[in-house]
């Protein structure tokens, strides 16, 4: 038998199964190829992962016909689309019982009856339709009753395969909350741990159920984990448009001599270290979702990794710099701290600034910036303060707006 | 970057609006009438992109498709931006074609496969680059027939909030284009360096360096990012003696993992790339036969003088605005020169949207285009979207560097906790048979959930193995839903999965 073949037979008995939601097998394909049946019905196919129902458009073959792989055997048309349905192998037509038409047929509704190739059709005992396939749902229109004389469906008697533990836990579930299909990864973790999708709450795209939710479902991780990543991610996803600065417009003349005087003056010590605080209120922090110091350092790499350039004089290497159009973090004096600093309450304290290359660079003395947060709890006002050269002011203003913003109002908007 | 042409029925013909009003001596009644009708109530667009890269032309294409009356501004008088023209496209021909070169040169001996005389005909090789250039900007021109779009050649200039001014290239008169929306997508240049004039011959930018008529003895790139590294792979191999000058301790710029950056550093040098990083060029002087540099260490301030024949300045590229008259309606840009935008590309008037390198995000042909739907689908349907934590990043050297979602060092900046596996190319099957054994896979998943936060390759087909990552990242994959997932053997893929198995658990092969 070739590979094409077995293939075909593989999906074929996919498709077959009994009991097997026809929901889950995006299947295009039809086969006749059975284990020990001579005949079996041919049902309403799922052609998409969500058709609930579709429309005969027309049979393509006639009763009694035979068909060869690849064949058009009917159309359907769904709400999407009209699609084709082909065998996948060798078979005959035995039986048409949903004519063409104008009325929909629910997935699983018996239409057809499919033999063998081999099979003589006059004598073909036809199958009674098998219950477990026909849709529960009463809204559904009521199959042919044509040759149900049957009582008891031969399909279970004979139970060609076994359902495996998985399709059957998965399947027989309803309704189901969780629409997703459990990913590889998930597969092995639900059932070595006796879960169902449908136990676990997804964090993921959409909704998603993912690793991480298993485990957390489980006990394994720390529950809000994979809540917080999901959040930490979905803010990622955007893009970054919450540090502009906009470009100075020329300032009116006499602000401009006004600016041109502040300058002069502050030409002697440019340099000179200031201190430069706001008050920043903790209140809006969710220190159970996240620790307090992990939610400031990201504030603080959040508002470094925006800052506009400082303002020391334009030296060789600050023009550089600019005309090198990268983030201005990697070159530009950075206020950051050690995450660590922040475990509330902490006793203040000064943390020195990472030597950043840029300064070392451009020969300045380090701008020995230093946010100190006073002890406190997380709810309280409190001063977050960064000494850094004079000329500097506007810049560790920003700096300290941009993480006031993200302590302040950052977390709301995840 | 081009996709491929769908036979559609073209909903409406293009018309050649150029020739319309180009010559004055070509009017009459009907075209009069043509022309005031255009901007008549009825001839007003829907839509009017002005720029016509990868972002502008596919929001102009997605506009039509979705019903829109679209036209599109290109004052390059070819379609396709800077990324089809004189970027993306035409470099990977030069890169693939010197890579043959130089393959057949150094490396097929070790296969078994002896060729004398092999010799470098530099002029077929830039034919064959200009041959796939035209034929993808032709291309685009044909897929605006075939949806509609109104392709108007010449400079745009916003007059007014419903209005756009085109100059036409060929002179003529200004055309005056209605519109209810426009797309700003104007892209960007290389931005120069101070002191060095650009001249395209001596000192060249990228634009420069995929048009060289000799292979230069000595080139210098500064700036040891992705298009430096490229364009700089490309002379190397077809003989230069190329040294790049980078002012970061690492190369690859921003967004580069550093292990990668770290091996990739390595690789290239051993492919005959001289490095100087920490090292900056305090000036330059291209007044004689070649250029000399002189650079300075960031370490410890010692002085060099560099001498070369070509100097290719890859120290980034700034937006592009001007003309565009941002002014005339008060649009803001940042100190950058980025136009000031909101999460659905709209500027201080809601109706006129920019997207792509003149606006913020990384500078990338495939994220203007992501943004070039999204921008139209705001304004048909007002939902568009674009998820900024899976776009993948390419440098197309050899071997390729790919990756996607964050780098080990943001992830440990962000505080979190974080697993890292890898997996060398070394230990693959395939990569074994193709004697290619350069690079690695690296994971980076989080430590409890195992949920992948980035993922990075270098090694041989990394820009096309990205592709499995970006999917990953995009549907929030485990590194176990990845080691779970067959892989086929033999091939290159199975590193990747090896590298996610090394992630969660332990590889096999390694």
């Amino acid at each position: 038998m070739t590979s094409t073949m077995s293939s075909a037979l593989r999906s074929s008995k996919r498709i077959l199964r009994p009991g097997y939601s026809w929901r889950a097998v995006a299947a295009r394909g039809i086969s006749s190829t059975t284990r020990d049946l001579k005949a079996h019905n041919f049902n309403m196919p799922a052609l998409s992962p969500t058709m609930t129902e579709g429309t005969i458009t027309s049979w393509r073959i006639n009763e009694g016909d035979k068909f060869s792989a690849g064949d058009v055997i009917l159309e359907v048309e769904t709400d999407k689309a009209q699609m084709d349905v082909e065998a996948q192998d060798d078979g005959i037509l035995a039986k048409i019982f949903v004519q063409a038409s104008k009325d929909a047929v629910q997935v699983g509704t018996r239409i057809g009856v499919l033999a063998d190739i081999d099979d003589d059709i006059s004598t073909l005992e036809i199958p009674p339709e098998s219950p477990s396939i026909i849709p529960q749902e009463s809204s559904s229109p009521p199959p042919p009753s044509a040759s149900q004389s049957s009582p008891s469906p031969p399909k279970q008697e004979s139970k060609p395969e076994p359902t495996s533990a998985s399709s059957s836990n998965i399947e027989h579930h309803k309704p189901r909350k969780n629409p997703f299909i459990p990913t590889p990864g998930l597969i092995h973790l639900l059932r070595t741990n006796g879960l169902q999708m449908t136990d676990v709450n997804g964090t993921g795209p959409q909704g998603r159920v993912l690793k991480g939710d298993v485990l957390a479902h489980l006990g394994k991780i720390d529950k809000n984990k994979p809540k917080s990543l999901a959040n930490d991610i979905a803010q990622r996803a955007k893009l970054d448009l919450s540090n502009i600065t906009p470009k100075k417009q020329p300032p009116p003349q006499k602000q401009q001599e006004k600016e041109k005087e502040a300058k002069k003056e502050k030409k002697p010590n440019p340099l000179e270290e200031i201190e430069v605080s706001i008050p920043i209120s903790l209140a809006n922090i969710n220190t159970a979702q996240r620790p307090l110091e992990a939610t400031i350092a990201q504030a603080v790499e959040l508002a470094n990794s925006t800052l506009p350039p400082s303002k020391i004089p334009a030296t060789p290497a600050e023009l550089f710099d600019e005309i090198l159009g990268l983030p201005s973090s990697r070159r530009e004096p950075k206020y950051s701290v050690k995450a660590a600093e922040y475990k509330p309450p902490a006793p203040a304290k000064a943390t020195p600034v990472v030597a950043d290359l840029f300064d070392e660079i451009i020969g300045v003395a380090k701008p020995k910036a230093v946010v100190s947060k006073p002890a406190g709890t997380p709810s309280e006002l409190q001063e977050f303060k960064v000494k850094v050269p004079a000329i500097d002011r506007d810049r560790a203003e920003f700096f300290l707006a941009k993480v006031k913003y993200s302590l302040e109002q950052g977390e709301r908007a995840v | 970057m081009l996709k491929t042409f769908q036979k559609q029925a073209a909903s409406s013909v293009l018309r050649p609006l150029r020739s319309r009003f180009a010559s004055p001596s070509t009017f009459c009644i009907a075209d009069r009438q043509s022309r005031r009708g255009y901007s008549s109530e009825s001839g007003e667009h829907d839509v009017v992109v002005i720029g016509g890269g990868p972002g502008g032309y596919v929001a102009a294409i997605k506009a039509a498709q979705l019903g829109l009356k679209t036209a599109c501004v290109e004052k390059r008088g070819a379609l396709g931006g800077t990324c089809l023209n004189v970027g993306c496209i035409p470099s990977k021909s030069l890169l693939n074609n010197s890579h043959i070169y130089h393959q057949i040169k150094h490396d097929i001996k070790q296969r078994g496969i002896e060729v004398d005389n092999v010799r470098l005909n530099l002029d077929q090789m830039m034919a064959a680059k200009d041959k796939s250039v035209k034929s993808l900007t032709g291309g685009i021109e044909i897929l605006f027939k075939q949806n509609g779009v109104d392709y108007v050649k010449g400079t745009g200039t916003i007059t007014g909030e419903n209005e756009v001014k085109v100059k036409p290239i060929d002179g003529g008169e200004e055309i005056s284009l209605k519109t209810k929306n426009i797309i700003i997508a104007t892209g960007s240049e290389a931005t120069p360096f101070p002191g060095l004039e650009i001249d395209e011959k001596k000192v060249i930018t990228s634009t420069g360096a995929i048009a060289l008529t000799e292979v230069p003895k000595k080139m210098i790139v500064i700036g040891g990012g992705i298009i430096g590294l490229e364009m700089g792979s490309v002379w190397s191999r077809l003989g230069a003696e190329v040294t790049v000058v980078e002012y970061l301790d690492a190369i690859g710029g921003p967004g580069m993992d550093a292990d990668i950056a770290k091996t990739a550093q390595r690789i290239l040098g051993r492919q005959g790339i001289k490095f100087k990083t920490a090292h900056k060029v305090l000036s330059g002087d291209a007044s004689g036969k070649g250029v000399k540099l002189e650079i300075e260490s960031v370490k410890n301030q010692k002085q060099d003088t560099l001498e070369a024949d070509v100097v290719l300045v890859a120290i980034g590229r700034r937006p592009y605005t001007e003309g565009l008259g941002l002014e005339n309606v008060g649009i803001e840009t940042d100190e950058r020169g980025r136009i000031i935008i909101d999460q659905e590309y709209r500027t201080k008037h809601e109706n006129i949207r920019v997207i792509g390198d003149v606006t913020f995000g990384a500078m990338l042909a495939h994220k203007a285009e992501e943004e070039g739907i999204a921008a139209a689908e705001f304004i048909k349907k007002g939902y568009g979207h674009v998820n900024y934590g899976a776009i993948p990043s390419v440098m197309y050297t050899h071997p390729e560097a790919a990756w996607v979602g964050q780098t080990e060092q943001e992830v440990k900046a962000s505080g979190k906790e974080y697993v890292v596996g890898t997996f060398p190319f070394l230990a693959n099957s395939r990569a074994k048979t193709n004697l290619e054994t350069d690079g690695m896979v690296k994971f980076i998943a989080e430590k409890e959930t195992d949920r992948v936060l980035g993922i990075h390759i270098i090694g041989p087909n990394a820009g096309e193995m990205i592709a499995e990552g970006v999917l990953a990242i995009e549907y929030g994959a485990s590194s176990e839903d990845i080691a779970r997932t067959s892989h086929a053997h033999p091939t290159l893929s199975e590193a990747f999965k090896e590298a996610a198995m090394a992630t969660y658990d332990k590889a096999i092969h390694a």
